[in-house]
């Protein structure tokens, strides 16, 4: 697990180098160290803030989408399909049917309450007599995405006309005008939900052999669902909170890891989120890098990287 | 307690006007010598205003004056900070109607001065060209609404009723308090759409009470399409293509929008006698 992480740590500081040295504006390291002005601005105030943003927002979708899918014990889990993203979006489009979109910092807060309230009602429609059923938490998920769905039709055929073209951009993902105070936020969300989540490793990992197995091994089976649902639904809506709806990062990266290295939720959690930042940094990358002008959304760069590579360790495996 | 207030609020605004001052450094207008714009409408009124020799580049959608289509393009929605911070712009200008959430604290971050403009209505068009003469230092002072006065109609029976269609399939039509409607109002024709902002138009509504005239932008809305919804609908109309860039950036050219609306109108009622 050590030799892992260390590989794919080094991968994430040469692709976070590599995004930081590449962008539309031709300026250099050297030039940053000279002490130029135009290239200390471009790179050290624009650039590597949102590389760095990228690599949080990765890890953050990753981690919570290995830890719904331990909770669940359901390969399919994920924050889009368990209605936590759909809750940041529905607020998100509710805010810009109100016309309120154009104020800076209101889509974010919103959305992030979003979240917070779609897990929440998630929890309660699947809890009965104390007990959260993995198949009623999904089920509930699935319905509630169909009606946050609903609500966003609506919410953006009222929206003003001017508006929509930054909603439809927001709901594609995107990190335009990061800057390093998004990445302090975001930080401390990441910090403390992964402490959380390493102090329930453990009986995570119990969990995987199934609730009646942990129980009788002391895991107070109830109670780490909550925490671990908890927790992995504040990070994802402080990552969508800054990023917008960046999809598939949280599916697609634990199984990419699984099938390399196939390992307990305690490895799997830290590799995951590497693997989740190392497959955000190139997906901003080449989102920043495509057009000469302009940036094309990131959430489709994460399903054309990741999609192959995926698709041929599917094939290799069987 | 009246006495208080008296003094309360010169002091408290007089406070808020310096904390609005020291937040935003911006240039003097004769330090301004490249400038980059982010709105079609704002690259049109620099060029009118004579400070387009200070434009280094512009967004991705600027095409007027023939000049700018030489300039380097910095984007749409989301425009390339780091390129207009490699291009070292003493000044960048935005629309409020196409500006970004995120785009005042990106510049901010690259420290770089930005100026919004708003243009939603006609009357916001001069205001806004002389904001945009004074902070660029460009030199050139046009009066758009002398010119403007002079396109003002009165015409008999409250003038033709007007529909202004941006989009057929769905039908969505220019509503009260736009731009649009300011100018149908200043050449004296009727808008026939009596809700707020652009709203969609129900087939139904179109039908039961038809406008005497369809106006439709000729990039964005097709003949073809409009042909589809009269054969449709089986409405007595004259639907009439006009520029869209002209109608669809409030900008200096505001005028010559005027002055076409007023021609078609004019044969409008001259066939209609």
């Amino acid at each position: 697990m050590i030799r892992a992480i260390v590989v794919l740590v080094v991968i994430l500081l040469i692709a976070i180098i590599a995004a930081a040295t590449f962008g539309t504006a031709t300026v250099s390291w050297r030039g940053v160290l000279a002490g130029d002005v135009t290239a200390r601005t471009v790179m050290l105030d624009i650039r590597l803030p949102r590389v760095l943003l990228a690599a949080l927002v990765g890890a953050a979708l990753a981690a919570a989408g290995v830890s719904f899918q331990s909770l669940l014990r359901n390969s399919l889990a994920d924050p889009f399909i368990l209605g936590v993203s759909g809750g940041a979006a529905c607020g998100a489009a509710i805010v810009t049917a109100l016309g309120l979109a154009r104020l800076p910092g209101v889509v974010s807060v919103v959305a992030f309450v979003g979240a917070i309230v779609a897990t929440a009602a998630v929890i309660v429609l699947a809890r009965r007599r104390e007990y959260i059923d993995p198949t009623r938490l999904l089920l509930s998920g699935l319905v509630l995405n169909a009606l946050f769905t609903a609500i966003i039709l609506i919410a953006y055929a009222l929206a003003p006309e001017s508006d929509l073209t930054m909603a439809l951009r927001w709901m594609m993902g995107t990190l335009f005008g990061a800057t390093w105070s998004d990445v302090l936020v975001l930080l401390g969300f990441v910090i403390v939900t992964f402490a959380v989540l390493v102090a329930i490793a453990g009986d995570l990992r119990m969990l995987a052999f199934g609730e009646d197995d942990a129980k009788s091994r002391g895991v107070d089976v109830e109670r780490i669902k909550l925490i671990g649902f908890g927790a992995a639904s504040i990070v994802t809506g402080a990552a969508v909170a800054v990023s917008g709806i960046i999809g598939f990062v949280g599916l697609l990266v634990p199984h990419l890891i699984r099938l390399i290295w196939r390992r307990d939720f305690r490895a799997l959690l830290p590799l995951s989120a590497l693997g989740g930042a190392i497959l955000l940094v190139l997906a901003d990358l080449a989102s920043r890098v495509a057009l000469p002008s302009g940036e094309l959304p990131i959430g489709a760069f994460t399903a054309i990287l990741g999609v192959p590579f995926f698709l041929s360790l599917l094939r290799r495996g069987r | 307690m009246n006495m208080e207030w008296k003094f309360i609020v010169p002091r408290s605004s007089l406070i808020a006007v310096l904390a609005i001052a020291c937040a935003n450094p911006q240039q003097a207008p004769h330090d301004v010598r490249r400038v980059v714009s982010l709105a079609p409408n704002v690259t049109e009124m620099l060029f009118a205003c004579g400070c387009g020799p200070k434009v280094v580049a512009t967004d991705n959608f600027s095409d007027y004056p023939e000049a700018v289509k030489r300039l380097p393009k910095v984007g749409g929605v989301e425009p390339d900070v780091e390129r207009i911070a490699a291009m070292h712009p003493d000044l960048v200008i935005a629309s409020s109607s196409n500006m970004h959430p995120n785009l005042r604290r990106a510049l901010t971050a690259a420290r770089l001065s930005l100026l919004v403009i708003t243009t939603d209505r006609l009357a916001d068009i001069a205001p806004a060209m002389q904001t945009i003469e004074r902070k660029g230092g460009c030199g050139t002072v046009v009066t758009v609404n002398t010119a403007l006065r002079q396109q003002r109609r009165v015409r008999p029976k409250g003038g033709p009723r007007v529909m202004f269609a941006v989009w057929t399939d769905p039908l969505y039509v220019a509503g009260r308090g736009t731009y649009v409607d300011d100018l149908l109002q200043l050449t004296g024709a009727r808008n026939d759409v009596k809700a707020q902002g652009w709203p969609e138009e129900s087939l139904e509504t179109f039908v039961a009470d038809p406008p005497d005239l369809l106006i439709y932008p000729d990039i964005s809305v097709k003949k073809s399409a409009v042909d589809e919804l009269i054969r449709r609908t089986g409405v007595k109309l004259v639907a009439v293509a006009v520029d869209e860039d002209t109608f669809a950036r409030p900008g200096p050219r505001v005028v010559d929008a005027a002055a076409e609306l007023n021609r078609i109108l004019d044969s409008w009622e001259a066939s209609h006698r």
